[in-house]
């Protein structure tokens, strides 16, 4: 708009200027031939006046005789004074000889009589026409005007012509010094003018500048968002090439050079198949101009795809194409899904393996059932079917459907490694079947290369590693519940006769029996928690032994006490941080639990690597408690002082803390472990720490207990 | 409320489809087999839109497909088609197909799909 504008006033302004360039130009032309007219009319008055006080007798005569005599000499002083009165050049009377020749009679310029000339045929014209015609003319010689006026004699004959010459060479001076005007004004005037372009073009220029320093930030601020949008966003028109303004997030996902890149190449470097698809599609969408049918074609083409090791999402947009606005080109946003993909299919497995647990735990007996119909066909199916005399591809169609069956059968329970497995094995024995070598040995070798049980045990793993180990038990298992036995050891008891009793009750009690390590299966736990409530820095308690069976009701008490053991290593017995590197011990304290049968008694030790009981604290607190006397006291040995521990209300902390202290608890572990007819050995030492040894008799279980 | 008319050589697939069809607010006023019968229907039932298999044993889906809008032009026709068929399904939709659905049925994805090609909201 703007530029329509000043184009148009700058036209004004040409047109303007040409017109009055044109108006000073006709001005002088008019003013040029006025003042030529006026001179020619003075010309002419000037010769009128002269003819006319011509005496025409007495020219007559001197034409007729070419003599000068009085009356010639009066009329040349005449005309010089006329001449030198009026200012103009000559004043002169000629008389027509021939057409192209002329004399003068009178002349103010020159004294003789007669004097001729010779005309050029343009001045032969107008002297004719001056001789000829009656009225006055007056003609324009190069630089002087003639004003001539006829001389008539009486017969009406023109027979001369005054002539009055007047010089106009000032006219064309004055001329020149008009036109030097117009030139200088026309000159100031396209200064002027050009100034006025000038001005109002930089005021453009100007303007035009800030508009593309605007429009330029604004791209700039367009194209930060964009980069910084987290997302890839890229367009191409119908030639399916990458236009060169995308985001730098599509750099990252789709590689460096994407300049004019082909999209559908960029997309899937490796399948030609999708290439030409996506190019199909493509194409059919930029050629579809209803834009419902268009988004149908859309649909084809892929929401996702996997590239350098990213898992892209991908969405279409058609919009308005830069360059001609009738087109337009196809935008392209990227975003990286790796991550929430990853995140989606850990979801997916943990949701799977979930189902799998579930279905064995719902499904456990049929699960078991499975599992050793399997292993019954490795185990032996297997090597006889190799074995048999049965031809071979007989040998081969039965193994191919056993395992096949066996897949479908896994794959129920969710199963899925032992599904893919399966099915590898199917895909093995395929191959085998179909080389010219296969033989019966060959395909038995070939079963046991391919380990079927292995297969079995790595699919069990998982259930194995979250419902626990004895989840897959090979032996068939009858559940009852722990009150029924008790029921029927004390029916036992009551209806029959001891001897017999006692045998069967021995049976049954062994069914109850369970290791001895889970009676103290908690404890790690336990421990955990209280050093985190005791601010103290530990290593994990570990249960080694205890694998052998007992009858965990007969020692449960006795192990529920424990805590007051365990609760006084990590209370009393492990220093803290400073202390223990200050004694120069590791940082973390260690408490360790051993169980071990040895014959008929049961090694128990519980240990830590503390700082060993306080036998001073001891000592004074039993003085307290009045138990000993000083003397008494004095007497005693470290080893005897140390049992004092499990003595009532004995405990060296002043406030009983939440845990301990309360002297309550040694004494319950020692009443627990009398009640089991076990004993008590402890060593302790401020360097080493302290060791609880338990001894228990593992007992034959004929006794009742409370 | 439209007239739907469904081609599906399954018994299955054809009362799935028409029980969906139902609860969307439509009436199964047809069912055909194959491509013959799908034109025959058409005729004398002149329905709204048709649901169309790709996979038919007798006469392919494409071909029915095209002797359809061959004979009847303004036919509205979507396609039903299992999930690797991107290649047979973009070839209907070129032929004239107005859109399609993919196995297994999404039972919202198709009411949409079929009232926007009834031009429906």
């Amino acid at each position: 708009m703007e530029n329509n504008r000043s184009r148009l006033a700058r036209t004004v302004n040409v047109l303007i200027l040409a017109l009055l360039v044109l108006i000073q130009i006709l001005l002088i032309r008019s003013w040029y031939n006025k003042t030529l007219d006026d001179i020619g009319i003075n010309a002419m008055t000037i010769s009128r006046v002269v003819a006319d006080s011509i005496n025409i007798t007495e020219y007559e005569k001197l034409l007729a005789e070419k003599e000068p005599n009085d009356y010639f000499r009066e009329m040349q002083a005449y005309f010089q004074r006329i001449q030198a009165e009026t200012g103009v050049k000559y004043v002169y009377v000629e008389h027509q000889i021939s057409p192209s020749q002329i004399e003068y009679i009178f002349d103010s310029e020159k004294d003789s009589l007669g004097e001729t000339d010779e005309l050029s045929t343009p001045a032969a014209h107008t002297h004719t026409k001056a001789f000829h015609t009656r009225a006055q003319t007056s003609t324009l010689w190069g630089t002087l005007i003639t004003g001539y006026a006829p001389l008539v004699n009486a017969d009406g004959q023109v027979i001369g012509a005054v002539g009055t010459d007047v010089d106009i060479q000032y006219i064309y001076q004055e001329l020149a010094k008009r036109v030097g005007q117009i030139i200088l004004y026309t000159a100031a005037m396209v200064v002027l003018f050009g100034l006025l372009i000038y001005v109002t073009l930089s005021e453009e220029i100007r303007r035009r500048r800030v508009v593309e320093k605007n429009l330029k930030q604004s791209m700039q601020s367009v194209k930060n968002l964009l980069n910084n949008a987290g997302q890839g966003f890229l367009s191409f028109g119908s030639d399916l090439c990458i236009e060169p303004e995308y985001s730098i997030e599509c750099q990252r996902l789709l590689g460096p050079d994407l300049d004019k890149r082909n999209f559908p190449d960029l997309i899937y470097p490796k399948d030609q198949e999708q290439r030409d698809f996506v190019n199909k599609v493509l194409l059919e969408c930029f050629q579809e101009n209803d834009p419902v049918r268009r988004e149908v074609f859309l649909s084809f083409l892929p929401d996702a795809i996997f590239l350098n090791n990213y898992y892209i999402k991908i969405e279409y947009k058609f919009i308005a194409d830069k360059r001609q606005e009738e087109t337009q080109a196809l935008m392209v946003i990227l975003t990286d899904a790796t991550e929430k993909r990853a995140l989606q299919e850990q979801m997916e497995n943990e949701r799977k393996t979930l189902k799998m647990i579930v279905k064995a735990v719902i499904s456990r007996n049929d699960l078991l059932e499975l599992i050793s119909d399997y292993q019954r066909f490795c185990q032996m199916t297997v090597p006889q079917l190799v074995t048999c005399k049965e031809p071979l591809q007989r040998v081969i169609v039965d193994v191919k459907r056993r395992i096949h069956t066996f897949k479908g059968e896994f794959g129920q329970f969710e199963m899925i490694h032992m599904v893919r497995s399966l099915h590898h094995l199917e895909e093995e024995i395929k191959s085998f079947e179909q080389r010219d070598s296969a033989t019966s040995t060959g395909l038995g070798m070939l079963l046991q290369n391919l380990n079927l049980e292995h297969v079995l045990n790595e699919g069990l793993r998982i259930l194995q590693s979250t419902l626990g180990e004895n989840f897959i038990v090979r032996d068939k298992i009858i559940e009852i519940p722990e009150e029924k036995l008790l029921e029927l050891e004390d029916q036992i008891a009551m209806l029959i006769p001891s001897q017999e009793a006692n045998i069967l009750i021995t049976k049954i009690r062994q069914l109850r029996y369970r290791s001895f390590k889970e009676l103290l299966a908690a404890y790690p736990n336990t421990v955990e928690g209280l050093a985190r409530g005791l601010e103290k820095s530990l290593y994990p308690l570990e249960l080694e032994g205890g694998e052998f069976p007992v009858d965990t009701k007969r020692y449960q008490a006795f192990t529920k006490s424990l805590i007051h053991i365990f609760a006084n290593c990590v209370d009393h017995g492990i220093e803290n941080r400073e202390d223990r590197i200050k004694a120069g011990k590791e940082e973390k304290g260690r408490v360790v639990c051993k169980m071990k049968l040895v014959q008929d008694q049961i090694l128990l030790k519980i240990a830590d690597d503390g700082k060993g009981l306080d036998l001073e604290g001891i000592k004074q607190k039993v003085l307290e408690l009045g138990v000993f006397t000083a003397e008494q006291l004095a007497e005693l040995d470290d080893k005897d002082i140390i049992p004092l521990i499990f003595e009532d209300g004995l405990s060296s902390k002043d406030s009983a803390s939440m845990i301990s202290g309360r002297g309550i608890g040694m004494a319950i572990v020692k009443q627990e472990l009398e009640k089991i007819g076990g004993h008590l050995d402890i060593v302790t030492n401020p360097d080493t720490g302290t060791e609880f040894n338990f001894l228990l008799p593992i007992g034959t279980g004929t006794h009742s207990y409370d | 409320m439209a007239r739907v008319l469904i081609v599906d050589d399954s018994a299955i697939m054809r009362r799935n489809l028409a029980a969906i069809m139902g609860r969307g607010g439509h009436e199964v006023i047809g069912e055909a087999l194959n491509g013959m019968q799908a034109l025959a229907e058409y005729g004398n039932l002149h329905p709204d839109i048709v649901t169309m298999d790709i996979t038919m044993p007798l006469s392919d889906g494409i071909e029915a497909l095209g002797k359809l809008l061959g004979r009847y032009p303004d036919a509205r026709v979507v396609m039903i088609s299992a999930i690797n068929q991107k290649d047979r399904v973009f070839e209907a939709i070129k032929l004239g197909a107005k859109n399609y659905i993919i196995k297994p049925f999404e039972e919202d994805k198709v009411i949409n799909i079929i009232n926007q090609v009834l031009g429906f909201k």
